[in-house]
Parts: C-alpha cells; sequence; structure tokens
C-alpha cells in the first residue's frame, strides 16, 4: 500500500492553463479544434479592453490635474501666500520680501495686488481679474515657464499700460496697441462706493494655456493696483515659491515665515495671513479629485462586468466539460485539486487580461496626443473629402482643456489595477471552482450506460 | 487468505427511483487474489458497472463491508478517497475518456504528475507504459489523431500510470472493432504480470471474458462463481 501525497501547484498550474487555455500553439501536430479557440481568450481580451479605458482615464485626467495645478501654482496661486495689509510701506514689505528670499527653500518671492474689475472696449466688455504685479515677477522661472506671450511684452513698463489674458483681449477684441478701459470700484468719503474709470494700452498679449486663467487677467504694474483697487476688496501679498510646493517642507517653510513676522522689523504689521496652496485651491482641487473618482468608479464598474464575464465563461465551462473534470477525479485528481484549477485558471486569465490592457493602456496614455491628433486629422480628411466646405473638427477645444494634455505615468496605479482585476478574477471564479469540485466522477460509469 | 486484494462482505447498494427502490448489490460476496485477473459477466443492468464503481470508490454503498488493498472502504472519508484513486486503483472505461486537448503522452502522464510525481519523472514514465502498450511512436499524438483501439490502449497506460495494485475495467472492448478488441484482450492478459497488478474485467465479450482466472456471474445482486 503506497501513498503519493500530491501538494504541488506546478501539476494544477499545467493542467489549469491547458485545460482553459487548450495546446501550445507551437506544437504543429496539435489538431485544431475547440481548444485553440478557447473562450478563455475572450475572457483575457474582455477584461483587457476594460483596462485600457482606466489607465487612459486615471494617467490623463492625472496629468490633466497635474497640468492645471502646476499652471496655478506658477501663474496664478504661487505656493505660499503672505496676505499683507495695503497700507504696508514700500520699504517695509521689501525689507519683508528679501527676508523670506533668504530663507532655505525660496525659490522665488514677488508682491501682488489682486482685485476685480470690468474691463470694457468698443468691441464689448467683461469683468477681469486685476493683478497688480511687481516686476520681480520676472526673475520667477516657474512664471517665464508656463505663461506664453501671443503678442507685444510679458510684463507692462509702463503704470498705464496693461497685459491682458488671451481669452479676455478675445473678448474685449482688443490686440496689442489698442486701449481698454478699467472701471474699478473705490471707497469715497461717507461710505459711498465710486466707480473709478482708467483708461489702458494693451502692451501684451499672454496666456497660461488653461482657459479658466486666461480668461479674466487684466495684468498692470502694482503700484497701479494699489492706486486703482479699494483696500477692502482688493488683497495684497507676497507670493513665494519653494523647490517643491507638494512635499512636506511647504509646512516648514510657513512656521519660518511665521517665526519670521514676529521680529521687531514688522512689528507694524496689524496682521498677516499666511496660506498654503492647498488652503488656496482647496474648492478647486476638491472638485478635480471627487470627477476624477467618479470616472474612476465607472471605469472599475467595467471590470467587474469583464471578470463577471469570465466567471459566466469558467461556469460554462465547467458544466460543458464535467465529463473531463469526472475523469481528473477518477484518476485521483481532488475536490480540493480541481477547485484549485479553475481557481487558478482564473487568476490566469485574470493576470494575462490586466497584464495586456496595462501595456495597451499605458502605451495609449503616453501617446494620447499624438493618438487624438492623428484620429482628429483622418476624421478631417475624410469630411473635406466629403464636403469640401467643412469647418475641422477639433476632437479636444484647447479651449476648455489643456492644449497638450500631460501624462502621468504612476506604476503604484498600475500595481493597485493589476492586483484588483487579479483579485477580482479569482472572486469570481469561486461560484465555478465550486462547481467543478462536486462533479462526481461516478458521472463516468453513467456516461457509460 | 492473506493474498486477497479485494474483501466484499454483505455489500448491498440500492438506487431509488421515486418510489420504486431497485436492489442492485444484496448482500454480495466477493474476494479476489492478488494478481489475477477476474471477470465479471451478467446481463445488462445487473450491477457489473455499479460494482466497479463501488471498488473505485466512484460510488458509495448502502451496507457490508469493501477492503481494497487494505482500505476499508466504508471508512474511508471524502478526503481519503482521491489518495485511494491516484495510488490504489486504476481506470479503463468502456469509452476511453482521454483529455482531447492533451497528447497521448500527456494523458498518460497526466494522474501521474497530478499524484505528485516529479514532471520528468511522470513524462520518463508514461513513455515507459506507452512503449509497453506498443504505442511509443503516437506518443505526441492527440485522442483524435487515434484509432479506438489505440485510444484504448493509451486509457490502459494511464491506468498503470501510479502502478496501482488493482485495475478496473468496464467493457474495456465494448466500442471496438473484432482486430482491435483481440489485440487488447492479449494487452489485458498480461497486465498482471507486466505491471505486477490484479485486474477486475466487466464485460459481455465472451472471448474477453476467458481471459479471467476466475469468472463471476452477477446476477439478481448477488455473485456466482462460474470458473
Amino acid at each position: 500500500m503506497h501513498t503519493i501525497k500530491a501538494r504541488r501547484l506546478q501539476p494544477l498550474v499545467f493542467l489549469g492553463v491547458r485545460f482553459l487555455f487548450g495546446k501550445p500553439l507551437s506544437d504543429p501536430k496539435a489538431p485544431a479544434h475547440r481548444g485553440r479557440h478557447s473562450p478563455f481568450w475572450g475572457a483575457v481580451l474582455g477584461i483587457s479592453v476594460s483596462i485600457v479605458p482606466l489607465y487612459i482615464v486615471l494617467f490623463v485626467s492625472n496629468g490633466m490635474i497635474q497640468g492645471i495645478t502646476d499652471r496655478y501654482l506658477e501663474t496664478k496661486t504661487s505656493h505660499l501666500q503672505l496676505g499683507l495689509p495695503f497700507a504696508l510701506s514700500d520699504q517695509t514689505r521689501n525689507k519683508l520680501r528679501q527676508d523670506i528670499l533668504r530663507l532655505k527653500g525660496v525659490v522665488s518671492a514677488s508682491f501682488e495686488v489682486d482685485g476685480i474689475g470690468l474691463a470694457a472696449s468698443p468691441g464689448g466688455s467683461a469683468s477681469a481679474q486685476v493683478r497688480g504685479l511687481d516686476r520681480s515677477v520676472l526673475a520667477d522661472a516657474g512664471f517665464k515657464k508656463f505663461i506664453r506671450v501671443d503678442d507685444g511684452a510679458i510684463f507692462p513698463d509702463k503704470h498705464n499700460e496693461a497685459v491682458l489674458g488671451r481669452y479676455l483681449a478675445k473678448s474685449l477684441g482688443v490686440g496689442v496697441g489698442d486701449t481698454v478701459t478699467l472701471i474699478t470700484l473705490r471707497e469715497a468719503r461717507e461710505g459711498h462706493i465710486l466707480p473709478k474709470l482708467s483708461i489702458f494700452r494693451v502692451a501684451g498679449i499672454v496666456s497660461s494655456g488653461y482657459r479658466e486663467l486666461d480668461a479674466n487677467w487684466f495684468i498692470v504694474q502694482s503700484g497701479t493696483a494699489l492706486r486703482l483697487l479699494d483696500p477692502s476688496t482688493a488683497y495684497a501679498f507676497i507670493g513665494i515659491k519653494t523647490a517643491d510646493p507638494y512635499g512636506s517642507a511647504l509646512n516648514t517653510l510657513a512656521s519660518k515665515i511665521k517665526d519670521l513676522l514676529v521680529q521687531p522689523d514688522f512689528s507694524d504689521i496689524p496682521g498677516f495671513g499666511l496660506r498654503t496652496w492647498r488652503d488656496i485651491e482647496r474648492g478647486l482641487f476638491a472638485s478635480f479629485s471627487s470627477t476624477k473618482s467618479v470616472l474612476i468608479l465607472i471605469m472599475a464598474i467595467a471590470i467587474v462586468v469583464a471578470a463577471v464575464n469570465l466567471g459566466s465563461a469558467l461556469t460554462t465551462y465547467v458544466i460543458e466539460h464535467r465529463t473531463e473534470i469526472a475523469v481528473l477525479r477518477a484518476c485521483g485528481v481532488s475536490s480540493q485539486q480541481t477547485a484549485s484549477i479553475f481557481l487558478l485558471g482564473g487568476a490566469a486569465t485574470g493576470a494575462l487580461g490586466c497584464i495586456a490592457g496595462s501595456a495597451v493602456g499605458i502605451f495609449i496614455s503616453l501617446y494620447i496626443n499624438q493618438i487624438i491628433g492623428g484620429i482628429q486629422a483622418a476624421i478631417n480628411f475624410v469630411a473635406r473629402l466629403l464636403t469640401p466646405a467643412s469647418h475641422p473638427i477639433t476632437l479636444l477645444n484647447p479651449d476648455y482643456y489643456l492644449e497638450h494634455i500631460p501624462i502621468s505615468i504612476n506604476w503604484q496605479y498600475s500595481i493597485l489595477i493589476v492586483g484588483t482585476g487579479i483579485i477580482v478574477s479569482v472572486l469570481v471564479s469561486f461560484f465555478p471552482a465550486n462547481k467543478s469540485s462536486h462533479i462526481a466522477p461516478a458521472e463516468l460509469i453513467r456516461h457509460g450506460q | 487468505m492473506n493474498d486477497l486484494i479485494i474483501e466484499c462482505r454483505a455489500l448491498t447498494k440500492t438506487f431509488s427511483s421515486g418510489a420504486e427502490v431497485l436492489h442492485i448489490l444484496e448482500r454480495a460476496d466477493f474476494s479476489l487474489e492478488k494478481g489475477k485477473i477476474c471477470t465479471i459477466l451478467g446481463p445488462s443492468g445487473s450491477g457489473k458497472s455499479t460494482f466497479l464503481a463501488i471498488l473505485g470508490s466512484l460510488e458509495r454503498f448502502d451496507s457490508g463491508s469493501v477492503r481494497v488493498d487494505g482500505y476499508e472502504l466504508q471508512t474511508l472519508p471524502e478526503k481519503s478517497l482521491s489518495v485511494f484513486r491516484r495510488s490504489v486503483v486504476g481506470f479503463v472505461f468502456q469509452f476511453h475518456f482521454l483529455l482531447n486537448d492533451f497528447s497521448a503522452l500527456e494523458n498518460v502522464a497526466l494522474p501521474g504528475y497530478m499524484a505528485g510525481l516529479p514532471r520528468k519523472e511522470a513524462w520518463k514514465r508514461a513513455q515507459e507504459l506507452l512503449d509497453m502498450v506498443g504505442l511509443i511512436h503516437r506518443s505526441h499524438h492527440y485522442p483524435s489523431q487515434l484509432s479506438g483501439g489505440e485510444r484504448q490502449k493509451v486509457a490502459i497506460a494511464r491506468a498503470l500510470i501510479n502502478e496501482p495494485s488493482v485495475v478496473l475495467a468496464d467493457e474495456p472492448t465494448g466500442n471496438l472493432d473484432a482486430a482491435s478488441s483481440k489485440e487488447l484482450r492479449l494487452l489485458l492478459q498480461r497486465l498482471p504480470q507486466v505491471a505486477k497488478t490484479t485486474l477486475v474485467l466487466v464485460t459481455h465479450d465472451s472471448e474477453l471474458a476467458r481471459i479471467g482466472d476466475t469468472s463471476f456471474l452477477l446476477k439478481e445482486g448477488h455473485f456466482e462463481c462460474i470458473r
């Protein structure tokens, strides 16, 4: 009497793969029959196809959010904002700015005054965000990196000059050299609010590459803004940039700046507010984050559907191959081993699908700009052939998105997607695996009768 | 009687079909010595295949005792049955039941591989068995590329891969032509010598029945020794 213990995984993998995926294609003697057309290649394809959009959505939305965040941080919000009283003397403000610049980790610091106004021209009118910038902003590499000059100058050289955002200039119908009127409100005596009209010559038109920002920028010199804007509605601050706005060093730097402000030199500052970019743009980024979460959830449902299809294919396979399973059971394959074959098969199908889908998803994500450009060109080519007078179609209108989709590949997400795909595949394989383990070898005897 | 490899006492098996109860085996006794060939004959529906299934632990029985190579099947828990099947018995069915997606060599090697033999050893042993049944040249052919007789020979080789103490064959020539049946008969006849095993053979084929050292007729739930 002898017993042979079968505890190894290899035979189960061998059997599972061959059972579900058929004979190796390299076998020249293998006759063509159902093995080669295993439904599990279909299940692999289903999972792959469901994974691809998840990658694209994830990486493109990550890239978009990153691109938009970078533009906000480098061209508008800065990494830290130190709010200052309007009436602070130039001397104190400059001293404070110099002291901040000396702090470790600070790469630039620039004074700015922001307020709102109404810009008008013969071509139209639009609300404007008045940005009174200091010339020191030109030393900021981040600002210069993201600001593209469409025409004219990047900064107004004179107090009566303004640089407009691309879409503000467009809605006003003005170009460089034209004049625009800016209407701001100032508090007069006895609490009366009076409009103040100021005429500016357009010195330049700029773009950050993001319409939301370009739609209302009205850039003037900081001194001009201090004169035009009312202290009760405007906001003066020093915009501070650091080497890494996303790291924890930002909070350390904020503490150092707070320490600086308690020094006697700045005792004439009645109050100050120090905020990080996360505090300032909290609402915007919460909106980005929730939009991304909803998209991922929708895409994840597609993976679950594909996995359920896999479970269905496995169940059908078990039902159709009861005899083969009974043969294995008659040959001494235990019910646990039978179940393991289908669990491993499900896992292998899920893994193959996830890996193939990941490869395709990452590839498409990396080349999404070229792919969209290619599709757009193809559509326009066909449209021109059919109707020569047709206007070109733009698939992703840069007026509403970034002009170039930045792609941010996150390998941790990739591992998470593949891992989740495999786990879901194994979970849906439990039912067919359990079903297979209940197939009795005695069925063979009845089959023969 | 220490040489008894199979010993059944008061074996009872019934099947229920609605209100009707079919008595397949009624307190039947059966025993067989090691290394012998035993053929079991009987009319259709007499329970020959069911008896074979009970010996191979494919089917449970109602009462009595069955001992095969020291295993008391009535006390064997469900989990141990697969160990019993892979190490004590080998099956040959009327229909070959080979796995279509596996070559002849793989079909033979698989039960050994699943039982824990290293892959190389399982494949080597399978080749030896295919050589023994005269099909070494067909090792890499698939069931669909083999004749009926060849498929049954592969099934016999598969039954022997784990060196079973008992081979249970259920009408192995039932689907074969005369020439193939003869070839298979000769192969089965020398099985106890070459594979050092015991053969229990259920058949309708009178020619095949003659190879048995002993023959039983299963009738009305009882075994009657006819040779």
